[in-house]
């Protein structure tokens, strides 16, 4: 039952990219390819390529290490580490809706506080327009994005390290490794399984990055922050264009069973 | 030995700082909305942005917001859809999974191994055709749907996670409760299930959290006539004006339940995420 509740609707986008289907009247028209063609020559498709994988390079390369240093951090023993074990769920719990209009607040152009401080402080002359710059925008979605994400693959690494046999540790200690050398020569070793794991993640959820953009900066400025997800969203709900939507998901789903395959593959592997 | 001592010291002096550097980082901008809801719109949008200027109890952006109709009717109907949504999911979930981690059945692997691939597509791809069968069925804008539209959405995640929780039962328990006459649905529902409560606990709270913070599918499918939270709280953000007070409100009311779960239940959360990690 599960099967045919799911699989019938995956198999049905796939009819649906061989035709031109408006969600207006519901009639297809079979078009064949004709929209996979269509999307070599948007341009606007294009973009929305380039800058999802913008998106999900920048955030798995600056993610994977603050999670990694954050890991390390909550799993040395101070006091108060209770409380920040606790504000790793936060952000995660928190509805994305909420995450964007805090942000929007924070990082405003005119009265936000971290403008105001960074004014303030000398180490910009006008306030920076976060959202509004075309080359800033999409790096802004990042840094939200990070700061939604990164405590949980924290979690994820926590859990490895607790994993890393003592002994290990300890008789890289006494054969005189430092820090810097213990964590390349013991505790990456050890991390490396989860940091594919985390990376492939990774780049399945900025594949599917929707609620931030849609509540922040709406695909603009310009159309400087639209992704592959969003534009599928758009072109399918906003301008009625069921077929040719199905087939930009599509491209998406694609590129996200390979990423799944990878994470079997390498399960299986282990 | 001193000097290791004082080694450790500093390390743990400097794992202090950093950590707590990272509370700051996850709570300040909580905080300051939080304070921001308290406060009337024309102290927020003033320089300098400190929302706590009001040294009294200002509560008009709540009342505000909850005595705006359809504010309240989204919440109520937030509540039901992530409710029944749960209830659904958790009652599904629990049989297939209870197939999939005892039965031996052919084309076992195989289902399993598509679950775990569709949990991980995007959920567009499900929602286009979802949305044309359920204009055809009349289903669009009205709370079955919504319900519908969240079950299908996430199921397959949900069911997954409980093949894992279910198969940390011993078989061997579950075979004397069959010895003792139980049939398998009752060996589900009286040993398995409570056996294993924490983890199945845990999964209830995610689904719910899921459908409740959900807002590309709650979107689509509610559009007149019902509307959940978060797509009514993303309807009050227009470009041109923006009042971030009743915002604020709104939208710390929204992440109350959320959070709230998140806080009282970390413990058992990130014990099971570190359980399901080591697998």
């Amino acid at each position: 039952m599960i099967a045919v509740f799911i699989v019938f609707p995956l198999v049905y986008s796939l009819y649906l990219t061989f035709n031109s289907f408006s969600l207006r009247d519901l009639v297809p028209t079979f078009v064949g390819l004709g929209n996979y063609f269509k999307t070599a020559q948007d341009k606007l498709f294009i973009a929305a390529l380039t800058q999802t994988t913008y998106f999900t390079l920048l955030t798995m390369l600056t993610g994977i290490p603050l999670a990694i240093g954050l890991a390390l951090v909550l799993n040395e023993d101070f006091p108060g580490r209770t409380l920040a074990r606790v504000c790793l769920l936060i952000p995660w719990a928190m509805p994305p809706i909420t995450v964007a209009i805090m942000f929007s607040y924070i990082l405003n152009t005119s009265f936000g506080v971290v403008n105001f401080l960074l004014r303030s402080l000398g180490l910009t002359a006008t306030s920076i327009t976060f959202f509004g710059d075309p080359n800033l925008a999409l790096n802004s979605l990042v840094l939200i994005n990070l700061w939604k994400i990164t405590p949980l693959y924290a979690i994820i690494f926590l859990s490895a390290l607790q994993n890393i046999p003592s002994e290990v540790v300890e008789s890289a200690k006494v054969y005189g490794a430092n820090a810097v050398r213990r964590f390349t020569t013991v505790t990456l070793p050890y991390l490396r399984p989860t940091v594919v794991v985390i990376a492939i993640l990774s780049g399945l959820l900025s594949l599917q990055v929707f609620d931030i953009i849609i509540s922040i900066t709406n695909g603009g400025p310009g159309f400087k922050t639209y992704m592959l997800y969003f534009y599928a969203y758009k072109v399918t709900f906003d301008w009625l264009d069921a077929g040719y939507g199905a087939t930009v998901s599509y491209i998406v789903t694609a590129i996200s069973v390979i990423f799944a395959l990878l994470i079997l593959r390498y399960r299986r592997t282990r | 030995m001193v000097s290791s001592r004082a080694a450790r010291k500093r390390k743990q002096l400097l794992a202090a700082i950093l950590g707590f550097g990272f509370m700051l980082i996850v709570l300040l901008p909580f905080l300051w909305m939080l304070l921001a809801s308290f406060q009337p719109e024309a102290d927020l949008i003033t320089l300098p942005p400190f929302p706590f200027r009001s040294t009294t109890l200002y509560l008009d952006n709540y009342q505000i917001a909850l005595s705006y109709k359809p504010f309240t009717n989204a919440i109520l109907t937030s509540i039901a859809v992530a409710l029944v949504t749960t209830g659904l999911v958790m009652s599904a979930g629990a049989l297939g999974a209870y197939a999939l981690a005892r039965l031996r059945f052919r084309g076992r692997e195989t289902i399993f191994k598509s679950i775990m691939v569709i949990y991980m597509l995007p959920g567009l791809a499900m929602l286009i055709p979802l949305v044309i069968v359920m204009k055809i069925l009349g289903l669009l804008d009205s709370i079955p749907g919504l319900i519908m539209a969240h079950t299908v959405y996430i199921l397959p995640l949900m069911t997954w996670f409980l093949v894992g929780i279910f198969e940390g039962v011993p078989i061997e328990i579950e075979e004397a409760a069959q010895i003792d006459g139980r049939s398998k649905m009752g060996a589900l529902r009286r040993v398995i299930i409570p056996l294993s409560i924490s983890g199945f606990f845990l999964i209830t709270v995610f689904c719910f959290v899921l459908s409740w913070n959900e807002l590309m599918f709650a979107k689509v499918v509610g559009i007149f006539r019902v509307k959940m939270l978060q797509p009514a709280i993303f309807e009050f953000l227009s470009p041109t004006s923006v009042t971030y007070s009743t915002l604020a409100a709104a939208s710390m009311i929204s992440s109350l339940p959320v959070v709230l779960l998140a806080i009282i239940l970390q413990r058992y959360i990130i014990a099971g995420i570190l359980k399901g990690a080591v697998k």
